[in-house]
């Protein structure tokens, strides 16, 4: 092989293997244009070829409240009574690491980018953050750049997680959660495939510029010593622009002319074209010299990878694009044609009279390789040992000290009107204004416990959050994901991920909680270093109202704080069956007794959960010596004015919990009490 | 036939929504009033400028909205004796167009702030409430620091509205939200119509509104 070949394979990062593969589907050599296209769409952040084989195993979660288009943006959860949902959780960690402001903006706009594009409004964001030691800088950029946007765009930052630990070093993980509602009166669910051909291509909002060119390959490679290099291939976000086209889009949408919508997001244009031509099965005619520029110089191959943000596709009958174009400039917005859909399947892009590409774009997407990558079935699934690592786990001390507060108060928790407990408690709730019922959002997944067990990380980052509203007495109906692993052509990294997604997918059959949408994030890996393994789950629940939905602190002096125990067997299956009983249980609990707080027992034992209740001069002493076990345990603060009543009550509850497992329990720790001032 | 309250609407507004549920919670007809259009606002009892980042904080908070066609109706409403309230950005666009005193800039922690404050009622709007004396509102924004060159005529003009009780972004004299002198126009960067609902932390907003 030639040294000029090599050196392109290597630009464009082809393996030789998908050199050859790209010869034979083509039947000749790659040349112009194809090899940037070839190299952002097989690129494993769009192709997902190490991950597609196993997230399948997904599917089977799904169920009659899922209205999920296939391979559309983020599923779309059926809640009854007219209101639906759409949520996704997407990653930004390689650019949050060269550039965190930016990055961190830029995937909050990326992820509403993604629910607003469905017709959904959305109402809530949430994140999960994880830092190494000393990263002060980082850590005070991300939060700067998720709020900067967030707060600018109007929608609130209700809930999320922080944790540190060293390693995460040299790759931090910054992961953003939407959530959109669609109500009753103008709910139109926007989907990327057209059924018929002869629409007109619409680009709309901001110009495209050199701003993340290549940004799709980047996100797909380990960091070396040269990351700052990389910085040029981060986007800029403007939320301005962002809340323009969020009321523009949703306007339209509204309107009933828009056939097919898209966001341009990892390799912007090229993706978003090819994706809903294949999807539709028409090909697209693109016309490059139409495309709103910032920068006038850049090459065809810069316009098609450039990931500029704020950017949609739309495609409309010709006589619709009229009044749509109207909408967009009265937001300031704007929106030309830049190509046609037609019955023909070849894809075409041209340069004025020049034709730069022509091929079946079906060659590409649907024909992108897939990689089964070498893993091994997770055995251990004891939590007896689970117990005995944590116990020697040192928590780092920025950890221990980290006060949520700091970082949640530089978020709006509030715009919207429906945030009913926010970002100072463990599980955020929203006002469903139609229903008056409660949305709740709690997002989880602890790096300790997935670092000393992934297949009972895995569980827990869905069973501790699905357990905080439980306990608050919103039942599970869906959760996303956003998995954070290392490099997946390492054996244990795959294993990691292989037993993460059959767990998730299990528990979400188990628990009734369908996985509606994901992303996963690849190579997050510095200098052959790799991070914990960490599959970030968010779970969105229903609460029948917002009255007396339980506080995470104690709320009045004597009433009884009650401790359950809530043991699960070293068995995957078994133990995801024990856990959606328990999870029923508590919630039937939380509904008819109405506690007036509850938390979840933390990795740091009862000792510490108790003092982290404490608050308003109130705390609830216990013995040194009930350390007890951490998977999992329940804290209730409960009112006893009628004791016998409340003895009752819990006697009952103790002998439906030893039917789901002898060993689980309920017992009366003590009285919450006031301190002397 | 319920009275009329006009809400401002720019770009970049995101409190817009909010503002109108407050307005017809408290049994008015809410009418938008789009930023490029001018109106004839006779007929109308009071205008609301919403919070939110009007022309994404371009320049300066609120400058490019003081400048905008809608504004000029405003001032003719503001001419003939029309009560204007201004939440949060729209506090920053009162000052911005000259009709409120004092400035408002970045906070003195450099840093966006959510949090539920405390305040003190030191003099009273014309129309728009509050009856009591203090109040918990909610404050989420970053450029709340209010400036002015001399405080104590404010003070002692009865132009001073709300204070802070506790120190939240650097405000002189903690100051919270002022009146113009007709005490027909008023500003204030706490939201009251987020606190409007049983369920919400306070309902002191509610008397913002008569």
């Amino acid at each position: 092989m030639s040294a000029e070949l090599e050196a392109k394979l290597k630009k464009y990062r082809f393996s030789h293997s998908e050199y050859e593969r790209i010869k034979k589907l083509l039947e000749r050599e790659p040349q112009g244009l194809e090899w940037a296209i070839f190299s952002a769409l097989w690129s494993e952040h769009c192709s997902y070829k190490s991950s597609k084989k196993h997230l399948k195993k997904f599917a089977k979660t799904l169920n009659e409240r899922v209205i999920s288009p296939e391979g559309e943006n983020a599923g779309i959860l059926d809640l009854g009574q007219g209101e639906m949902v759409a949520f996704k959780m997407e990653s930004h960690n390689h650019p949050s690491f060269i550039e965190p402001y930016q990055g961190a903006a830029t995937g909050v706009g990326g992820i509403l980018r993604d629910i607003f594009t469905m017709g959904a409004r959305p109402i809530a964001l949430a994140n999960y953050l994880c830092f190494g030691e000393n990263q002060a800088r980082h850590w005070d950029q991300v939060v700067r750049g998720i709020g900067g946007y967030g707060n600018c765009v109007g929608v609130p930052t209700v809930t999320g997680q922080v944790n540190f630990d060293s390693k995460y070093n040299s790759n931090i993980l910054v992961n953003a959660f939407a959530l959109g509602v669609f109500d009753q009166k103008n709910s139109k669910v926007a989907l990327s495939r057209l059924k018929e051909p002869g629409g007109l291509i619409l680009y709309v909002g901001a110009k495209t510029g050199k701003d993340g060119v290549h940004g799709a390959a980047m996100a797909s490679e380990s960091f070396d010593e040269n990351s700052d290099s990389k910085r040029p291939n981060i986007q800029i976000g403007d939320p301005f622009f962002e809340k323009l086209l969020i009321e523009a889009c949703l306007e339209a949408i509204q309107t009933g002319l828009v056939d097919a919508i898209q966001d341009m997001g990892a390799a912007g244009l090229t993706s978003s074209s090819f994706e809903m031509s294949v999807k539709s099965g028409f090909g697209f005619l693109l016309r490059l010299d139409q495309i709103p520029l910032r920068d006038a110089t850049m090459s065809a191959e810069e316009i098609m990878l450039s990931e500029s943000q704020e950017r949609m596709l739309l495609v409309a009958k010709p006589p619709a694009v009229k009044e749509l174009m109207s909408i967009f400039e009265r937001w300031g917005l704007d929106c030309v044609v830049v190509g046609e859909v037609r019955a023909e399947k070849e894809f075409q892009i041209y340069e004025g009279e020049t034709c730069l590409l022509s091929l079946d774009p079906k060659l590409i997407v649907d024909d992108a390789p897939v990689y089964d990558r070498p893993y091994e079935v997770w055995r251990d699934w004891s939590w007896e040992s689970l117990e005995q690592k944590l116990n020697q786990k040192r928590f780092l001390a920025c950890d221990l000290e980290f006060s949520r507060q700091q970082v949640y108060e530089q978020f709006d928790q509030m715009v919207g009107l429906r945030t009913v407990r926010s970002a100072d408690q463990d599980v955020a709730f929203l006002l469903l204004k139609q229903s008056q019922r409660a949305l709740a959002i709690a997002v989880g997944c602890r790096p300790s416990v997935m670092e000393a067990n992934a297949g009972l990380g895995a569980m827990d980052a869905f069973l501790y959050p699905a357990f905080q509203m439980s306990i608050k007495g919103a039942v599970p109906m869906g959760m996303t994901d956003c998995l954070n692993f290392g490099n997946p052509e390492k054996v244990e990294i795959m294993s990691d991920f292989v037993v993460s997604v059959e767990t998730l997918a299990e528990a979400g059959l188990a628990c009734s909680c369908p996985v509606i949408s994901g992303n996963v994030s690849f190579y997050n890996e510095t200098l052959g270093k790799n991070i914990i393994s960490t599959p970030a789950v968010a779970v969105v629940g229903l609460r029948s109202h917002v009255n007396q939905i339980p506080w995470d602190s104690f709320q009045e002096k004597g009433n009884w704080v009650i401790l359950i125990d809530c043991p699960l067997v070293s068995e995957r299956s078994a133990a995801l069956k024990q856990a959606g009983q328990y999870l029923k249980c508590l919630q039937e609990f939380s509904r008819t007794v109405s506690p007036v707080a509850a938390q979840m027992v933390s990795l740091l034992g009862l000792k510490q959960s108790l003092q982290g209740m404490e608050g308003k001069g109130l705390f609830c002493k216990v013995k040194d010596n009930q350390t007890g076990r951490r998977f999992y345990q329940v804290i209730f603060e409960i009112r006893n004015e009628d004791e016998s009543h409340c003895q009752q009550v819990l006697q009952g509850l103790d002998e439906t919990l030893k039917r789901i497992d002898p060993r689980a329990s309920v017992q009366v720790l003590g009285e919450v009490q006031e301190k002397n001032p | 036939m319920a009275k009329r309250i006009g809400i401002l609407r720019f770009p970049g507004t995101n409190c817009d929504s909010d503002v109108f549920e407050f307005v017809q919670l408290k049994g008015y007809e809410a009418h938008w009033l789009w930023h490029k259009d001018q109106y004839d606002l006779n007929g109308f009892e009071a205008l609301m400028i919403p919070g939110g980042f009007s022309f994404g904080d371009y320049l300066r908070s609120g400058a490019l909205a003081a400048r905008s066609p809608v504004m000029n109706s405003v001032r003719h409403f503001h001419g003939r004796g029309g009560p204007i309230l201004g939440i949060c950005n729209g506090f920053q666009i009162l000052c911005e167009s000259g009709l409120l005193p004092g400035a408002l800039t970045k906070n003195q922690t450099g840093k966006f702030v959510h949090r539920s404050v405390n305040l003190q009622v030191v003099s009273h709007a014309s129309f728009f409430g509050p009856q009591k004396e203090t109040l918990q509102l909610p404050v989420a924004h970053g450029d709340g620091r209010y400036v002015i060159s001399n405080p104590e005529e404010l003070e002692d003009q009865g132009q001073v509205w709300l204070k802070y009780q506790s120190e939240v972004n650097g405000s002189i004299h903690q100051i919270a939200g002022v009146l113009s002198p007709c005490r027909k126009v008023a500003g204030l960067m706490p939201h009251p119509e987020r606190a409007i609902y049983a369920w919400m932390e306070s309902q002191d907003g509610l008397g913002f509104l008569p």
